[in-house]
């Protein structure tokens, strides 16, 4: 029964603090947001002074992540600041170990424009395709770190582009998998049965379906295989297939340490409640009644013993 | 008049337990609560899978039946619960137990205020499901009307209230007569939660999906185990989840009778705590899958551990299933209850053992005045900002309150009492015999964990503060309440025992 709280508040409290954008009162279209709240009026000229001290050299990039991942996924913000302070997060990457091989990644900024594409998605679309332009594989990166369901639709629009890096739309792929849900489930099976993508982006769409097609996945790739004429996507979803059995069947991994878990743990109660029954009387399940304490209460006098 | 005195003053033996089976269901009933459900498949599925049960294994066998055995061993011994026995084990440790009875006694306040969630969730089950599509929101704004942090008190949740004054009734009605009461209440709460979780496994491995939340469980990640984190994770699940440290099997054993096992018994109730703990995982597991698959999202998307799991997750998996949704969530809930009541009242009788003994008092008012008070103080857990307060609380006896308990019995039972007289009592009663390989693990062994896993709590707790709450609220509700905890355990090793009283009187009068 011990620690049985933590987690709790951040699993179900949330939604109590979190603050809705659409709660305040903002004149849509405006320029500047932020000029019809007056508590971001404060915000944005301290967010300013930052930008200035950054410049400047008078903080630390590091020491400021959480006031610029705020400023970033703040919608109310000014758009040319919250670019500004953006840039500064694009380059600050943080170590992972990927396939044993460790690379940097724009986790910051990726949780922010992630939050942010809920509100701003236009925003968010601009700001992306000026990664695009920096650097293709810290965006294909930062793609995959945005990955929200809120997101999908921009990620579905990134990956039919076809002026786009192939890297930043199979990258967009991925993040539609790795958003989940039924609403990424329906973007994957759209792009695999559209003939305009690439076959490899199919493909690609086709193995992000695997985790998360489960049993109606499975009926659809195999009604693709029956349907298709390409041998390389019939491949490809011959091979999304074989990885989707794994959410269909347990493994054997999973068999053997099933086996191992209910042999000892159970098999073990048992032994020794055997051994229970076979030395003792009265046994575990014997309804003999022991009676009231025999004998002196040796406890006692040795404890008096002790004092 | 000095006689009758006397004689009024004379406590009166606790009752014994009256079948072997009794003690086994009534200890077994103690160490398997709610965290066997919402936290050991957690745990598992964060610290390697399946690979997780080797050191978790290893841990059962190194840590958790040696300190059951510890225990036993005491209460039998010293037939006393835990501070008294304390005491006789050695003069200026009587402290020690009344930490673990006082950490238990508050842990209990705050654990009935959520058999009183589940009582209102078996309430909405059975009234159609009655947290309707949200039931995240149904838990927070609806049951608990939570506020927006410690500092906003809130009103009392009347449902709260009433299921938890249920509850108390309940703990009353189980622990009324002592042992011989108990030994009745655990004959259904023990094996009915246990006969409904094989239903609820059988219902999980049945749904779409269930193969899928199996995986997650049981697929072994080997490289986990070269973690340390992975090896002290397995010997926190199985400290947390014995129900060690809390007084509860010393009084328990001490109401054995003479020629009892202890060995033995330790190591059934140690497996079956840990085999409903996998079956536990296997179950939610199972189901989580078939969540995952409706909302075609990855397992570990869905997975969550603690309350969240239960009273958010769970009704939502409720609302998507397809056959008798609302006869699965009422033997869910019902489940959850039966496994929470026996720990409760479990604590509450180790709590006012120690007191009936110390002060020679009468069961039923002290008992009746110890559950009228907790209720008492648990209203404030059924407030609007209870849950944030639980949640501080909760941390901190966990972290401090109980990992210092269980170091300082180490202490005081291996090294100032000497672990070898109590290991040759036990195996003078035991069935199967213990070697001087457990004198090491009570001696070094263990207390060299809860001594690492402390400083890394303490250091964690100091330097990143808890769950991003208030430091007052956190000096409040941790600091203050462990420290309170220690203090009071001092103040009451210190009063004077009736029984010495009367020895005093006895001794006085014969004098004259």
């Amino acid at each position: 029964m011990r620690r049985l709280i933590p987690l709790l508040v951040i699993t179900l409290a949330p939604g109590v603090f979190a603050q809705q954008p659409g709660d305040q009162e903002l004149v849509a279209g405006s320029d500047e947001p932020w000029r019809e709240l007056p508590d971001h009026i404060l915000l944005h000229v301290e967010r300013q002074d930052l930008l200035f001290d950054l410049e400047t050299d008078q903080v630390k990039l590091e020491d400021v992540v959480d006031e610029l991942t705020a400023a970033v996924a703040d919608p109310f913000e000014e758009p040319a600041l919250r670019t500004e302070l953006a840039d500064r997060l694009f380059w600050l990457g943080t170590e992972v170990e990927v396939d044993g091989v460790t690379i940097e990644e724009p986790q910051a900024l990726g949780a922010a424009l992630a939050v942010a594409v809920a509100d701003d998605p236009d925003w968010v679309r601009g700001y992306l395709r000026r990664c695009f332009a920096k650097d293709v594989f810290y965006s294909c990166r930062l793609l995959e770190l945005m990955a929200v369901p809120t997101a999908i639709p921009l990620f579905d629009e990134l990956a039919r582009d076809a002026n786009l890096d192939f890297d930043l739309r199979l990258s967009a792929v991925r993040a539609i998998g790795a958003a989940e849900g039924r609403g990424a489930y329906d973007r994957l099976t759209a792009l695999i049965e559209d003939p305009v993508p690439p076959d490899q982006l199919r493909v690609e769409a086709m193995t992000a379906l695997a985790p998360i097609g489960y049993d109606e996945g499975r009926a659809f790739l195999e009604g693709f295989i029956a349907e298709t004429d390409s041998s390389r996507l019939a491949e490809g979803a011959a091979a999304a297939l074989e990885l989707l059995e794994e959410t269909a069947s347990m493994t054997t991994g999973a068999w053997i340490m099933f086996a191992l878990g209910f042999l000892l743990l159970f098999g073990g109660a048992v032994f020794f409640i055997i051994i229970a029954v076979r030395r003792s009387t009265p046994h575990v399940f014997s309804d003999e009644d022991e009676g009231e304490d025999e004998g002196e209460d040796e406890g006692e006098d040795e404890g008096d013993e002790q004092r | 008049m000095g006689d009758e005195k006397i004689e009024l003053l004379k406590p009166k033996g606790p009752a014994k337990w009256n079948k072997r089976s009794a003690f086994i269901l009534a200890a077994i009933g103690s160490a398997v609560g709610l965290g066997n459900v919402w936290r050991f498949p957690f745990v598992c599925y964060e610290n390697g899978g399946g690979a997780f049960l080797i050191p978790y294994l290893v841990a059962i066998v190194t840590a958790g039946i040696p300190l059951m055995i510890l225990e036993f061993s005491l209460g039998h011994k010293m037939a006393s619960g835990a501070p008294i026995s304390f005491g006789k084990a050695h003069r200026k440790s009587e402290w020690v137990g009344w930490v673990m009875v006082i950490v238990g006694f508050i842990i209990t306040v705050y654990y009935a205020v959520i058999m009183s969630w589940c009582f209102n969730y078996v309430f909405q089950a059975v009234n159609s499901l009655g947290w309707g599509d949200s039931p995240g929101e149904f838990f927070n704004q609806t049951l608990l009307q939570i506020t927006d942090g410690p500092g906003s008190i809130g009103g009392l949740s009347w449902p709260l209230v009433i299921g938890l004054v249920l509850t108390w009734g309940a703990i009353y009605f189980a622990i009324r007569k002592g042992a011989r009461s108990v030994g009745k209440v655990v004959l259904l709460t023990v094996p009915l939660p246990w006969l409904l979780l094989v239903v609820m496994s059988i219902r999980g491995a049945t749904l779409e999906g269930s193969a899928a939340g199996l995986n997650y469980f049981l697929n072994p990640d080997w490289s986990a185990l070269l973690d340390p984190g992975v090896w002290l994770s397995a010997y926190g699940q199985v400290f947390f989840s014995f129900s060690l440290a809390f007084g509860v099997m010393i009084t328990y054993a001490s109401y054995l009778p003479r020629k009892a096992d202890i060995n033995n018994n330790a190591v059934i109730i140690s497996l079956s705590d840990a085999a409903t703990s996998f079956l536990a995982g296997l179950t939610v597991f199972a189901t989580l899958g078939f969540l995952a698959q409706s909302g075609h999202q990855s397992v570990g998307e869905v997975m969550t551990a603690g309350p969240g799991l239960v009273f958010a997750v769970y009704p939502t998996i409720f609302n998507q299933m397809p056959f008798w949704p609302g006869f699965f969530a009422a033997i869910f809930f019902i489940m959850l209850l039966l496994l929470g009541i026996d720990s409760a009242f479990s604590l509450v009788e180790a709590k006012a053992e120690a007191w009936i003994t110390k002060l020679g008092l009468r069961r039923k008012p002290t008992l009746l005045v110890i559950c009228t008070i907790a209720m008492l103080m648990g209203l404030f857990f059924a407030t609007g900002s209870g849950l944030y307060w639980l949640d501080i609380v909760d941390n901190f006896l966990n972290k401090f309150g109980l990992i210092l308990g269980g170091l300082f019995e180490c202490i005081v039972l291996g090294w100032l009492y000497g672990s070898k007289k109590l290991r040759e009592y036990a195996n003078k009663q035991s069935e199967i015999r213990i070697g001087r390989w457990w004198d090491f693990l009570i001696k070094y062994f263990t207390p060299l964990i809860l001594i690492v896993t402390f400083g890394l709590d303490l250091y964690r707790t100091i330097s990143e503060g808890y769950g991003g709450y208030p430091d007052w609220a956190v000096f409040v509700g941790g600091w203050c309440v462990v420290a309170l905890i220690f203090i009071l355990s001092f103040l009451f090793s210190r009063i004077r025992t009736r029984k010495r009283e009367a020895a005093d009187l006895e001794g006085g009068e014969a004098d004259a």
